[in-house]
């Protein structure tokens, strides 16, 4: 039987070369015109201890999650290897490096830690290596040529693919590529029975892969992003790295600065004096940026802030998952400072939610928080390359009368005043932080102070047109309503679709705009549901506990095993018991 | 000289910044200073530049912390931004990215500059961001009712240094100096015209001016008043080499005298030519030395205007 999708697990240690193996399996099948979905599991250390791990997943249709278990598991290194063995399904393939000439301890052989089911093949992969290059290096070439030949993928493919990687890097690069990828295909020494795959989905397309990050870079530059400032932190720090060769193309300005206070004060500065301008953090630097992004909320000056979030408080989990950073990017502040709070929930989104990020921040003044993590930041997926590439104009509310009437901070209907820029001839204006007038004017007089405040929260209402809606996926007249936010979306939706086969009746909301709320569409939704349940990747509750605050609901929380993606397998396990019970 | 002789020149020096036309000119909110306030110096010293210069009042972004200083842009006719504590420079280094072609100045006290924001100044100083920066030193938080500072003297009692400071002072212009400021210089309330002269060239000048200016609170801070800035303070030679940094370094950091005047200046290329260097040479790389191209080319938007 023809499979609809398989999962194809690399492992090894520092330097086996494992996440780019994962990376060339992926390319190779989006070539095809498979979907794909890549996630990288790796050490918060340089070298030292630990294993990478590269998870990519095909699929004959889009998919935003891992799956529940590998298919096949390539092993770099044989120790590594064996501590995978629990990932890998009942009928899972396991490709080895089968060293011939050494004798291998009982505990140290593959074969004697694989299942009954399992199939595994040793293949000399080293050694393989020397022979086609004389030297031991590209064992994962090696490795991935054997798998193409279980796959039926066709050499001329990966050929091509290896000259896009390798050519600029000189001829003797690539033939020996070329070499180790022939090297692997051609082992003949055992026997194997080959894996069959449904044709892919489109075939002849065009596709490109990327991550969330990239995703954010290329949406924030096609928006108009004129200024980043960032201080490295991950898994953010790709997002700089890329603005930092592309944003100069553009006319941007890119600066590192000494830590993330400067970053969001310089953010703060560019924006001011008009220019779209923006960062990007993880949790301790969004610890740090609270202060000023209460300025922008005060004196009204836009701002975007990516935050990808990491695990664990403090320093916590660097490169592990999690979606904690919620109450911090809703209410770090002092006095009352709304913001904008925003959650891509798949890596296709990224690329539009920044964008609307950008436009909302300057339309209407005011900070911007986009919720990314880890999962979405640094797993790749294969997108329409074409959906990359729209432009957005500026959305600043110009000034139109008389000078001498100018005022920064005037109360309107729905709270966006008209914004002049430094340099502007005839005007100008001091943005304070401190209770201030309509004129900008420091003011400590309660009335006029509430006044400004209310202005401040009424301009929430209005950008509710500009800000994407909560979109609903399965029966929409069921009993059962699930809300989701963030990167735990594509294992919910996929548990959501295997209980419906169940016999369960579920409905499920994907929520991008998590502050300001659409509250007419929520609450319609919310008030015909019987059971309402709310999966996050948090002890905490953090979403839950705003829903039922703000709507005054009562919900069932469901906090998913954090630190790894979710897989859709246990999603659908936690859901079952909350609609069982 | 006498104490009552002291007291008459202060008033003398202090009359000679009321001068009314700059005032309506170039302001905008009425002070809210102390009678007396050092501060009035400065404030008046930015609007003779602003007159002087030829400055226009949109042309001209002022970034401020918090403290008594940090209420400086309020009283001026420009953009300004009254931010959070400390947080002035990055906030200005933004701007002046952002548009190069705008004049940036940025004041705050000592304890906004030097304590909550200390972190800030070498980098404003060695990436040599084009923008004139008055650190007004009052050794006091003079906001805040009295507490002690980072430039009080040791030994000196405030509200929370009741048995004396137990700290030595740190010293903005041999920081500055080292960290590659391009523009050093050190002023006082009590000597005015000096003060005009020194904020004027200051902002004249292409690249990180530095400008300490003792200003002292009058209502907080005992122990450094006018009489004390004029005993201890000497004017810097004239006729030095101002690219002198070992020479600039040993005054700085005298034990004997305070000195007041210009201690360096050397033009380099700033920060926002040198981004926009990188915006010229897109898609190509430069080997790195973004500066040394620079002579050759002159980067257009990043000029002033006074030469």
């Amino acid at each position: 039987m023809k499979r609809k999708e398989i999962t194809i697990q690399a492992t090894g240690g520092a330097g086996d070369g494992s996440l780019a193996t994962g990376a060339l399996i992926a390319r190779a099948f989006v070539r095809l015109g498979y979907y794909i979905l890549i996630h990288d599991t790796f050490p918060a250390e340089i070298r030292g201890f630990g294993k990478s791990i590269s998870e990519v997943r095909i699929s004959t249709r889009d998919v935003a999650a891992k799956s529940d278990a590998s298919d096949v598991l390539i092993g770099l290194n044989n120790l590594f290897a064996i501590e995978q063995i629990p990932d890998l399904s009942e009928r899972g393939i396991i490709i080895f490096d089968s060293k011939p000439g050494i004798t291998v301890k009982d505990m140290e052989s593959i074969p004697n830690h694989a299942g009954n089911l399992m199939r595994c093949y040793g293949v000399p992969l080293e050694y393989e290596a020397q022979k086609a290059t004389g030297k031991k290096l590209g064992k994962n070439v090696v490795a991935v040529g054997f798998l193409s030949k279980l796959l039926d993928f066709p050499p001329a493919e990966m050929i091509e693919i290896l000259k896009e990687l390798f050519a600029r890097k000189g001829e003797e690069v690539l033939n020996n590529n070329i070499a180790l990828f022939m090297s692997g295909y051609e082992y003949e020494d055992i026997e194997y029975k080959k894996i069959e795959l449904e044709p892919p989905p489109h075939a002849g397309e065009k596709y490109t892969i990327t991550s969330g990050n990239d995703a954010m870079s290329t949406g924030a530059i096609n928006a108009g992003l004129a200024f980043f400032a960032g201080y490295p932190i991950t898994p953010a720090s790709k997002i700089m790295e890329n603005l930092a060769l592309k944003l100069p193309k553009y006319g941007g300005v890119l600066l590192q600065t000494e830590d993330e206070i400067a970053a969001i004060g310089a953010v703060l500065g560019a924006f001011y004096t008009g220019k779209r301008a923006m960062t990007a953090t993880s949790g301790p630097g969004l610890s740090l940026m609270t202060e000023i992004i209460n300025l922008g909320v005060m004196t009204e000056t836009p701002m975007v802030i990516i935050n990808a979030m990491r695990g664990g408080p403090s320093t916590g989990l660097p490169t592990k998952v999690e979606q904690a950073d919620l109450n911090l990017a809703l209410y770090g502040g002092h006095g009352d400072s709304p913001r904008v709070v925003l959650a891509p929930a798949t890596i296709g989104e990224c690329y539009s939610i920044i964008q609307d990020a950008l436009d909302v921040a300057e339309k209407y003044q005011t900070p911007v928080i986009v919720l990314s993590d880890k999962m979405l930041g640094m797993s790749y997926v294969a997108v329409p390359s074409d959906t990359l590439e729209e432009k957005r104009a500026s959305t600043r509310l110009a000034y139109a009368g008389r000078p001498q009437d100018y005022m920064r901070y005037l109360v309107t209907p729905d709270g966006v005043s008209p914004w002049v820029i430094p340099g502007e001839e005839g005007i100008s204006y001091t943005a304070t932080g401190l209770g201030h007038d309509e004129m900008g004017a420091p003011n400590y007089d309660i009335e006029v102070n509430r006044e400004l405040a209310e202005k401040r929260f009424r301009k929430f209402d209005a950008m509710l047109a500009d800000l994407p809606p909560p979109e609903f996926f399965g029966d929409e007249d069921a009993p059962n309503l699930l809300l989701t936010w963030g990167s735990t979306f594509g294992s919910v939706l996929e548990a959501v679709e295997r209980l419906t086969e169940q016999g369960y009746r579920l409905r499920l909301a994907k929520v991008k705009t998590i502050y300001p709320q659409h509250e007419d569409i929520m609450e319609e939704a919310l008030s015909r549901a019987e059971k309402i349940i709310i999966p996050e990747q948090n002890q905490f509750g953090q979403f839950a506990r705003f829903i039922k605050g703000h709507y005054g609901v009562s919900a069932e929380e469901v906090h998913l095993p954090s630190g790894e993606p979710v897989r859709p397998g246990d999603a659908e396990k936690m859901i079952k018991g909350r609609l069982d019970s | 000289m006498s104490r009552v002789k002291r007291k008459d020149e202060i008033l003398v020096s202090l009359a000679r910044v009321r001068k009314k036309k700059l005032v309506e000119k170039h302001g905008r909110l009425r002070p809210i200073f102390c009678g007396g306030c050092g501060h009035f110096a400065a404030l008046h010293a930015i609007y003779h530049a602003m007159s002087e210069l030829d400055i226009k009042s949109h042309e001209l972004v002022i970034v401020s912390g918090i403290g008594c200083s940090g209420r400086m842009p309020g009283f001026v006719k420009c953009y300004g931004l009254h931010g959070v504590h400390g947080r002035a420079l990055p906030v200005a280094t933004g701007v002046k990215l952002a548009n190069p072609s705008l004049q940036v100045m940025v004041v705050g006290g000592d304890g906004d500059g030097l304590g909550i924001g200390g972190g800030h100044l070498p980098h404003a100083a060695r990436s040599n961001v084009d923008m004139t920066y008055l650190l007004l030193d009052n050794a006091v938080y003079g906001l805040t009712k009295g507490q002690v500072a980072p430039t009080t003297p040791y030994g000196d009692k405030t509200s929370t240094t009741p048995y004396g400071n137990p700290s030595r002072p740190l010293d903005p212009v041999a920081l500055s100096l080292v960290h590659g400021a391009t523009f050093i210089s050190r002023g006082f309330s009590g000597y005015p015209d000096d003060l005009n002269d020194m904020v004027a060239r200051g902002m004249k000048h292409r690249g990180f001016s530095m400008i300490h200016i003792y200003s002292p609170c009058v209502t907080f801070n005992k122990n450094e008043t006018y009489e004390r800035y004029y005993e201890i303070s000497e004017k810097l030679p004239d006729g030095r080499d101002l690219t002198n940094m070992n020479e600039a370094l040993g005054f700085a950091l005298s034990r004997e005298k305070t000195y007041l005047g210009i201690f360096y200046q050397q033009e380099g290329p700033t920060l926002e030519e040198n981004m926009l260097r990188v915006i010229e040479n897109q898609g190509t790389f430069n080997d790195g030395r973004i500066t040394a191209s620079l002579k050759e080319k002159k980067v257009t938007g990043a000029k002033k205007k006074a030469t």
